[in-house]
C-alpha cells in the first residue's frame, strides 16, 4: 500500500469537510420535523455524544499504526469473521459513494437545470472522484485544506447576510415538548454528522505521521463541523421558522434565498450551494477512496489505482439506479440509512473496542501468569 | 440515444483495456488483472443494461430489506 503521509492540519480539514458535507443543506429538515423549534438544541447535544464516538475511532486508530480500518477489523476479529465484516464495510463505502452524486444531480435538476439529464451531472462528479483518487491521498488532503477555508468563509458570509431576516419569535417557546424529541432528532443528526466519519479510518492511522497530535485535529475538525451545522439549523429556524424548514427538501438553500440586502444584494443563494458542493464532493471522495482502498486490501492487490476506473464506471451507473425518485430517497434516508450507518459507525467500532480491551486484558493475564 | 451511450461505454472499456492490461501483464499483477476485468465487465454490462432501460436490481432495496426489522423503531423515532 502507499505510504503517503498527510499532515495533521490536513486531517483536520478532511474531518471537517466530511462531517459538513453529508449534512449542511439537507439535515435541518429532518431534525426540525422531529424537534420543531428546539432543533438547535439537538445540534448542541449531538457533538457532545459524538465526541465519545470520535474518541473511540481515535483510540482504535492509535493502537494500530500503519494499517487501515480493514486491517484493524481483520486484526481484532480474526481472519474469517474479519473478512466478512470488512467486506460488508467496503460494500457500504462503494454503495454510498454512488448515493452521493445523486443528491447533487437531484438538486441541480429540481432547482436550477431541469432540462439537463441527471447522468450528465453525475458523470462530472464521478469523473472528479476518479481523478482525485488516481492522484492519491495527498492531493485529496491538500484540496480539502483549500476547501475548508473556501467553505467556511462563504458559509459565514451567507449567514451574516441573512441575519437581518431573523425573527427571535421563531424559536419560542423553548423546550415546549421536553427533552425527548430533542434526543430523537439528535439520533438522526448523528447519522449524518458523526457516523459517516468512519470512512476517515481508512486514512487516519495509515497515512499519518504524527499519531499523538492526530487526536486534537480530529476533535477540532469534528467540533468545527458541529459548529457550522449548529449555525445552519439555528439560522434556518430563526429565519424560516420550524414549519417551512421541516417541509422543504433543501432548507439551507431556501434560507440563503432569503438574503436581500438593499436591492443590490439578492439571489446569492449559490453561496450556500457552492459550500455544499465542495463539502459533498469531499465526503464523496472519502467514501469512494475508502471503497477503493478497502476493496484492494480485501483482495490483496498491490496497486489500488488499477481498479479505480472500473469502480468509477460502476459507481456512475449505479448513481442513477440507487434512488428511482425523491420520495423513495426520502423514505430510504429516514428509515434505512440511520440503522445502516449506526451498524458500521457505532456498533462496529464499539464492538471492536470491547474485543480489543478483552484481548488486551487476557494478554496481560497471560504475560503475568 | 441508447446506441450512442452503448458505443461510448464500449469505446471507453476497450481503450481502458488497451492501455491498462499490458501494464499489468508487464508488472505480473495477475490479481489486479482479474479484479480489473471483473469490475470493468460488470460496469460495462450495467451501463449497457441501463441504457437499454432494463431494470437493474437496486442495492438500496437490498439494504432496506436487511434493515426492515427495525423499520418500526425508526418510524417511532420520526414522530
Amino acid at each position: 500500500m502507499d505510504k503517503i503521509k498527510i499532515t495533521n492540519h490536513q486531517l483536520f480539514s478532511l474531518t471537517a469537510n466530511g462531517a459538513i458535507g453529508g449534512s449542511v443543506i439537507v439535515i435541518a429538515a429532518v431534525v426540525t420535523s422531529i424537534a420543531k423549534q428546539d432543533a438547535w438544541i439537538a445540534a448542541l447535544v449531538t457533538p457532545a455524544f459524538g465526541m465519545l464516538i470520535i474518541w473511540i475511532y481515535w483510540f482504535l486508530g492509535s493502537q494500530y499504526h500503519g494499517i487501515t480500518f480493514v486491517g484493524i477489523i481483520k486484526n481484532i476479529f480474526g481472519k474469517w469473521i474479519g473478512l466478512i465484516v470488512a467486506a460488508c464495510f467496503v460494500f457500504l463505502c462503494v454503495i454510498i459513494s454512488s448515493h452521493l452524486p445523486w443528491y447533487i444531480s437531484n438538486f441541480m435538476t429540481t432547482q436550477t437545470m431541469p432540462e439537463t439529464p441527471a447522468y450528465a451531472i453525475n458523470s462530472l462528479f464521478v469523473i472528479a472522484f476518479v481523478i482525485a483518487v488516481l492522484y492519491g491521498i495527498e492531493t485529496i488532503a491538500r484540496a480539502s485544506e483549500l476547501f475548508i477555508y473556501f467553505a467556511s468563509i462563504l458559509f459565514f458570509l451567507a449567514m451574516i447576510l441573512v441575519l437581518p431576516n431573523a425573527k427571535i419569535e421563531n424559536i419560542q417557546p423553548v423546550f415546549e415538548k421536553g427533552i425527548i424529541p430533542i434526543l430523537k432528532s439528535s439520533v438522526f443528526l448523528s447519522c449524518f454528522l458523526t457516523f459517516p466519519l468512519i470512512t476517515l479510518m481508512m486514512i487516519y492511522p495509515i497515512n499519518l505521521t504524527n499519531i499523538s497530535e492526530a487526536k486534537k485535529s480530529i476533535f477540532k475538525g469534528y467540533l468545527w463541523a458541529g459548529f457550522i451545522i449548529f449555525i445552519t439549523i439555528f439560522m434556518s429556524i430563526l429565519v424560516l421558522g420550524s414549519t417551512i424548514t421541516a417541509n422543504s427538501q433543501y432548507p439551507t438553500y431556501l434560507l440563503a434565498k432569503e438574503i436581500n440586502v438593499g436591492i443590490i444584494f439578492t439571489r446569492v443563494e449559490f453561496l450556500i450551494t457552492a459550500v455544499w458542493f465542495v463539502t459533498q464532493f469531499m465526503i464523496g471522495i472519502l467514501f469512494f477512496y475508502a471503497g477503493v482502498i478497502g476493496l484492494s486490501e480485501l483482495l490483496g492487490l498491490k496497486d489500488h489505482k488499477r481498479i479505480v476506473m472500473p469502480l468509477g464506471l460502476i459507481t456512475l451507473v449505479m448513481s442513477g439506479v440507487v434512488f428511482p425518485d425523491a420520495i423513495y430517497q426520502a423514505n430510504w434516508v429516514n428509515l434505512v440509512w440511520p440503522p445502516y450507518v449506526i451498524t458500521y459507525g457505532l456498533i462496529l467500532p464499539v464492538l471492536l473496542f470491547l474485543v480489543f480491551i478483552i484481548k488486551k486484558w487476557i494478554f496481560k493475564m497471560d504475560t503475568r501468569g | 440515444m441508447g446506441i450512442v451511450v452503448i458505443l461510448l461505454v464500449l469505446v471507453f472499456s476497450i481503450v481502458l483495456c488497451v492501455i491498462e492490461i499490458p501494464k499489468m501483464l508487464q508488472d505480473r499483477q495477475y490479481r489486479e488483472l482479474w479484479t480489473f476485468s471483473i469490475l470493468l465487465g460488470l460496469g460495462t454490462i450495467l451501463a449497457i443494461l441501463k441504457s437499454l432501460n432494463v431494470d437493474i436490481p437496486n442495492p438500496s432495496d437490498f439494504i432496506a430489506w436487511v434493515y426492515s426489522p427495525v423499520e418500526g423503531v425508526m418510524k417511532g423515532l420520526l414522530k
